[in-house]
């Protein structure tokens, strides 16, 4: 029977270092999709990955003041992949794009196409936008990621960035203006 | 409603984060300015595009790697880290810090097998001589045994000992330890 968070949260402040390994399990994989859409490669995503929760396994005692533990664990995630951003400044981590990645991911994205030319041109499309994220200030390229790509609300990300809510909105629109700016053809020839 | 004001409500009607009488107020003026309805569009495909940016799976053989890996480095870390000393390692730092202790532990197995192999062969020339020709990688940390410290860690009989043992054992890996052994030999007549 599948335990909720809550309970295994207070099992884990409690001691009980196998609830610590089945928060591993339930997590990891948001953490990692998080992180590759914030940082664009998998490298620095499975860096995300061990670092968060080896932070949280440091911080445990904090955690009995934790409403939202998956705030918190997002919160420490985030917050690593902006140090990652700031010390990646000015060498772009994604010029190797997919030829990081294991055979099998690369398997996995080139049987999602339909026809080869389907597959070049939105693979192209793709990389044009990662790219203008990647030309993003940490701040606003992970509110546009958060909001944008992962799907959180505006109230969710202050949580998240520890911020006021009118701070994710004036980030989230810098971010859209300048990728607006940036991709202005591709916008406008979609109908 | 004028443009500029519908402007500044436009992303919160695209994230449909706008009370019931904005919305249709903003609907309103959409069905008749076309300028602010291309600005709606390329927001609504901004965010159409960024939504289909492709999550990958890296596979379960990763999923059970890496959680392995954050066990190892907290759980299993735990006794290390709290035992007094701070033992913080990071991935690659713990890793190397393996391989040093295995290689430290191949390297005491072979000194301590050449000692006794060593015991049953004549040696005439000077060791540093025989370790300067002995093409193996380990002479290097040899010679620095050896010739540093120089009688002070072994007798010169050891020494002696130690070197012909090492002939005679061999590196543990594949450089190839049979074509080394006769070149060795050589030296010692
Ligand atoms: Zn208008």
């Amino acid at each position: 029977m599948p335990k909720s968070i809550p309970s295994l949260v207070e099992r884990f402040t409690s001691g009980d270092e196998s609830a610590f390994a089945e928060l591993v399990t339930r997590f990891q994989k948001k953490i990692y999709y998080l992180a590759f859409q914030m940082l664009g490669n998998h490298l620095d995503a499975d860096e995300v990955v061990q670092e968060t929760f080896v932070r949280v396994y440091r911080r445990r005692q904090e955690l009995r003041n934790v409403s939202n533990f998956t705030a918190f664990l997002i919160r420490i995630a985030t917050n690593y992949a902006i140090d990652l951003l700031r010390r990646h400044k000015g060498h772009s981590p994604i010029t190797d794009d997919q030829s990081s990645l294991p055979g099998e991911i690369q398997i996995e994205l080139s049987q999602r196409v339909r026809t080869p030319s389907d597959q070049f041109e939105d693979k192209v499309l793709m990389l044009e936008i990662r790219r203008a994220l990647e030309m993003l200030p940490p701040r606003q390229k992970i509110t546009a990621v958060l909001h944008d790509v992962e799907g959180y609300s505006k109230a969710e990300i202050a949580e998240i960035l520890d911020c006021p809510e009118a701070t994710v909105r004036s980030n989230l629109h810098i971010a859209r203006t300048k990728l607006k700016k940036v991709l202005k053809k591709r916008l406008a020839k979609r109908k | 409603m004028t443009c500029q004001h519908l402007l500044s409500l436009l992303e919160d009607y695209v994230d449909n984060d706008l009370s019931a009488t904005d919305r249709a107020r903003v609907s309103e003026h959409l069905d008749c300015c076309a300028t602010c309805r291309a600005e709606y569009e390329a927001i609504r495909n901004l965010k159409g595009l960024l939504k289909r940016q492709p999550t990958t799976d890296p596979g379960q053989p990763y999923w059970s790697e890496v959680s392995s890996l954050i066990l190892a480095r907290t759980v299993e870390a735990a006794p290390l880290a709290q035992s007094g000393r701070t033992l913080r390692l990071d991935t690659s730092e713990r890793t190397t810090f393996i391989r040093a202790l295995v290689s430290a532990a191949v390297s005491v197995s072979i000194l301590v097998a050449a000692l006794f192999l060593g015991s049953g062969v004549e040696l005439q020339q000077p060791v540093a001589v025989l370790v300067a020709k002995q093409p193996l990688l380990i002479s290097s940390s040899l010679t620095g045994l050896v010739d540093a410290n120089h009688g002070s860690i072994i007798t010169r009989d050891e020494q002696i000992r130690l070197v012909r043992g090492l002939s005679l054992l061999g590196p543990p890996g594949a450089i190839g330890r049979f074509p080394v052994i006769p070149n060795l030999m050589t030296t010692f007549d």
